[in-house]
């Protein structure tokens, strides 16, 4: 039988689904105009049937629940196995998957096990004259982009990165089936997980933050992050850095944008110092608005940027910080009036 | 992919050793560094280790000090990519030099406490001694002495431009044996501990060079014991001179370096720089220039690389050593020279690394071998050879 | 212990162009190297060898030239290098590259662990270690930043978007490295001398008993279809002008506009 059939792997880890999941269903929604084939979300877990609903509000058809206490926490073995056998049983066209940790580790063993095709990464998806799914992903740091296809290969797989595509508002009156599968899921005792570190849990992360301050190497020498700090501070930012900070050990991983580190979609990001090399834009590249200052005006960064102003940072921040912190001044005024 | 490395023969290995000089300089030090150590005038402790833990320090010595056999063509490429990454003359050039002469002349009862702080630390605490006030290329014209009196052996004389010479421990000198005077040709090298009474070090200042720093000795009445005495009497100043020509080789890689490192500078800048409007590398004399500079240096180098090959195959390098300086000498002053002039004014500044490119290269044209006296050398050869 | 690393040669510098007349990318005068992400696979093959004991096989798949890729590696400290290359295999995608490095390392044998980059800075895809692991049905860790062996078993720390994650798995197991995991050492001239003496064997792939039909074009499910430069905004960019206490007004007052403060 052809295959047919949009799925996406949704996502949860201790009965939270991930927002990326939403995302992918969002653009699966869109996809699906063009293909007209349904959308499944296929969910696996320990007593998660409770998140059918909210995947079938977001743009889910059906839900395929496969929930056995073997697959309770993440292990690769068991859970590439069950999408084995459901992808087999049902033979889905597409499968997307997002590209976070969890995604970049199942996606690949599923699709060996399935030998077909695996596009990692993508920033955007379309749908081709001939109903093929076209992949479009960043490689070289972002510097090429390219356009892949599986032409034969069934399901067409695919990692998204999370932060692309916006997550839609639910749709409470939506319905759709949900099927419970029972395969039988033998755990892997031979993959332990005996400890997990959550990051201290921060209220802002880079992903969530509205606005975001971003520095790179013009801001200097090491002294001089303290003056970027207060600025996020008084700003109400969270700050984010570009690769180099990171690897001169000024900041973790969890702070990066880029090709190696994190995309982020704020509303509003605020360059400070960055060159706007494509390994950084293309983590940032679809902020809603981008202001840019260097001291070098030739930089690819202003190019793509809605405001650009050039200064030396160094002497910019303080003076940018010292408005902010009397602009806030007057509002706490204000409202003590009010009040 | 062919890389012209294959029409050299320069090995893999020689090229992996290339890259890794290069990441050992980018993990170490930054030109920010380098400036702070010229203002010091010395190498950090740290950076000595470093590099002969690496083993880069070990190239060259007999295995039995603990070395690493390196031929020539190695030894050149190590300390060309070397300078080219540093921007600044390095010291390794003299402390590889000394250690190298050391073990040669030596025993190992001599040598022995030296070899092993230097596999320890990676400073040589021994200096070279030749020149002196009235000797630089006239080494006939040395008169420090060791004169036999009764049954000691004292030492009277003054060696100057002692590369790294202020913190020594020990030193190699050259001194005539018994008769001071021009005719006696019998020399002999001394290993002498630096702390033996009678010996004055007057730190000489240079205008450049400043990681080598330069010192006088004077040596009134020295006591030395015949244990010191390298190798044969008579026959120091002749075992010398066949390592001048390794050190010869080993200079012109250190210069063709510095000169590298000065194109790698002002042919990027010329990209940076604009005036009247236009970016400096679309004006014509600039443009002129830097095809002047690539063709020496690329001269240079095929010169530099053929000499050390000559040197590896046991063929006779008097000759080939004698006009590679010279084109040297003259091709790297031209060539950071002419940087210097692509940069302008800042170039005069310290802002640039450029003019310590332009002096430090400037040095190295007149120590180990001026032209004058390659000439001398080559000069004498050539008729012998092209006789009818 | 038995090791074998998987290493891919890339282009030294991620600033590529697209050669307008060929369409493809401009190559010229690019240098070489191994990916970044592979050198601390190395790393941590050759310290786990140096704790534990053992040997380190580095493989690659790829032109004649990937032969620089393992010499870097083996003077590094590796022990023994494997270059799969044959005409056979060139348009290979990651299924096919993946199999290609499971039937090299089915060849090698009995190996306890295997390590992979990552991703490649070139192709950005990260999936060759699972695939390897799938093909050779061992089990596989992804994101390391920290190992140790406790017996037959590897205790892995991964490193997740929410934290970390330490995970004890029997050996044999396939792990990808990340940047955190360690620094790469530099080649000393020791190593480097030393290295002249380890082999390198060449494999086309009949002498790993590949299914030509699972390898290169043939093999690959998925092809490139084009390549594009990417598009960035252009145009419509305001530039701010007067002195510092100016522009830092104009640029709050787009903020507040925004809503972000």
């Amino acid at each position: 039988m052809t295959a047919q059939g949009i799925w996406i792997f949704a996502e949860q880890s201790n009965g939270i689904q991930d927002k990326s999941t939403y995302e992918l269903l969002g653009k699966a929604l869109e996809l699906k105009e063009q293909l007209n084939e349904e959308i499944t979300a296929v969910l696996l877990g320990y007593g998660i049937q409770g998140l059918t609903e909210q995947l079938i509000q977001h743009g889910a058809d059906k839900v395929i629940v496969v929930d056995d206490p073997a697959l309770a926490q993440y292990t690769p073995l068991p859970y590439a196995k069950v999408l084995e056998e459901l992808s087999i049983k049902y033979q889905p066209s597409i499968f997307l998957f997002a590209a976070t940790s969890f995604g970049r580790d199942l996606a690949p063993r599923t699709m060996a096990k399935l030998g077909t095709g695996l596009t990692a990464d993508c920033l955007d998806l379309e749908i081709n004259e001939d109903g093929i799914l076209e992949q479009i992903k960043p490689s070289f740091g972002g510097n090429i982009m390219c356009k892949i296809i599986i032409p034969e290969a069934r399901p067409q797989m695919v990692t998204v990165r999370p932060n692309i595509f916006p997550v839609l508002e639910p749709n409470i009156n939506r319905r759709g089936e949900v099927i419970i599968e029972e395969i039988a899921v033998e755990a892997d005792f031979n993959y332990e997980i005996i400890e997990e570190l959550p990051l201290v849990e921060e209220e802002l992360t880079l992903e969530s933050a509205d606005f975001l301050v971003a520095i790179g190497r013009g801001i200097g020498k090491e002294q001089n992050l303290g003056m970027a700090k207060d600025l996020a501070d008084a700003a109400s930012a969270k700050l984010a850095v570009t690769r180099p900070l990171v690897d001169v050990g000024w900041f973790n991983a969890a702070d990066q944008i880029g090709a190696s580190g994190k995309t982020v979609k704020p509303k509003v990001i605020l360059n400070l110092g960055i060159s706007g090399a494509v390994h950084y834009t293309v983590g940032m590249q679809s902020t809603n608005l981008i202001i840019s200052v260097n001291n070098n005006q030739d930089n690819a960064l202003f190019k793509m940027s809605d405001y650009a102003a050039v200064a030396d940072i160094k002497t910019f921040i303080p003076e940018l910080t010292k408005q902010l912190k009397q602009r806030t001044s007057k509002v706490e005024e204000k409202e003590l009036v009010l009040v | 992919m062919i890389s012209s490395y294959e029409y050299y023969h320069i090995t893999e290995e020689q090229e992996l050793m290339v890259e890794s000089v290069r990441e050992w300089c980018e993990r170490n030090f930054t030109e920010e560094d380098v400036k702070e150590w010229c203002k010091n005038h010395r190498v950090p402790n740290e950076i000595y280790k470093s590099w002969t833990e690496a083993g880069f320090g070990l190239l060259g010595l007999p295995e039995e000090a603990g070395g690493i056999t390196a031929d020539s063509m190695t030894q050149v490429l190590v300390l060309e990519e070397l300078q080219r990454c540093a921007g600044v003359q390095m010291p390794f050039l003299i402390t590889m030099q000394c250690m190298n002469d050391l073990t040669h002349f030596g025993t190992k009862e001599q040598t022995e406490e030296i070899v092993h702080k230097y596999l320890k630390t990676g400073s040589a605490n021994i200096v070279l001694a030749l020149s002196e006030p009235n000797a630089g290329s006239d080494s006939q014209g040395m008169s420090s002495v060791v004169k036999q009196v009764g049954d000691k052996l004292i030492l009277n004389g003054n060696k100057c431009w002692i590369s790294n010479g202020t913190d020594a421990e020990y030193c190699i000198i050259v001194a005539k044996d018994d008769d001071p005077t021009r005719t006696n040709k019998s020399h002999s090298l001394w290993l002498i501990p630096m702390n033996l009474p009678g010996i004055d070090i007057v730190p000489a200042e240079k205008i450049g060079t400043h990681l080598i720093p330069f010192c006088d000795y004077y040596f009134t009445d020295v006591e030395l014991k015949e244990e010191y005495r390298l190798g044969e009497k008579g026959k120091g100043f002749y075992n010398l001179m066949k390592n001048f020509e390794t050190e010869r080789l080993n200079v012109c890689a250190n210069n063709l370096g510095l000169a590298q490192a000065a194109m790698d500078d002002a042919a990027a800048y010329v990209s940076q720089r604009s005036t009247f409007g236009k970016e400096i590398k679309n004006y014509q004399l600039i443009q002129e220039k830097l095809v002047r500079m690539e063709i020496k240096l690329q001269n240079l180098r095929s010169l530099l690389y053929k000499t050390a090959w000559e040197n590896d195959h046991r063929m006779d390098v008097r000759l080939s050593t004698a006009l590679l300086k010279h084109y040297c000498n003259e091709a790297t002053t031209e060539v950071t020279d002419d940087a210097l002039q692509i940069f302008g004014g800042i170039g005069y500044t310290k802002d640039t690394r450029v003019g310590r490119l332009w002096v430090d290269a400037r040095g190295m044209a007149i120590g180990a071998g001026t032209s004058e006296v390659m000439v001398h050398i080559a000069g004498r050869i050539l008729p012998k050879l092209y006789e009818k | 212990m038995k090791i074998v690393v998987c290493i891919k040669q890339v282009p030294d510098t991620v600033d590529v162009k697209i050669n307008p007349k060929t369409n493809n990318i401009d190559r010229n005068g690019i240098k070489s190297v191994i990916n970044p992400f592979d050198m601390n696979a190395i790393e941590e093959a050759i310290r786990l060898k140096e704790t534990y004991g053992g040997e380190v096989s580095v493989v690659t798949m790829g032109p004649p030239q990937g032969r620089k890729a393992l010499k870097k590696a083996l003077a590094m400290g590796c022990d023994h290098g494997y270059l799969i290359s044959d005409g056979a295999l060139g348009g290979a995608d990651t299924l096919a590259t993946g199999y290609t490095l499971a039937k090299a390392i089915e060849k090698i044998g009995e190996v306890d662990l295997i390590f992979c980059g990552r991703q490649a800075v070139d192709a950005d895809t990260g999936q060759t270690g699972p695939i390897v692991a799938e093909f050779l049905d061992i089990r596989q860790v992804t994101f390391a930043s920290e190992i140790e062996m406790d017996g037959a078993h590897a205790i892995v720390t991964r490193l997740l978007e929410k934290g970390t994650q330490k995970v004890k798995v029997k050996l044999p197991v396939m792990i990808t490295t990340t940047k955190e995991l360690n620094e790469p050492r530099f080649a000393t001239a020791m190593s480097i001398m030393q290295s002249a003496k380890k082999e390198i064997t060449v494999w086309n792939s009949q002498n790993i008993e590949c299914d030509p039909n699972r390898i290169g074009l043939k093999g690959s499910p998925s092809q490139v279809q084009s390549i594009f430069p990417p598009k960035h905004k252009t145009g419509n960019t305001v530039y701010l002008e007067g002195s510092n206490e100016e522009m830092a007004q104009q640029i709050i007052q787009v903020l507040e506009e925004q809503k972000v403060i």
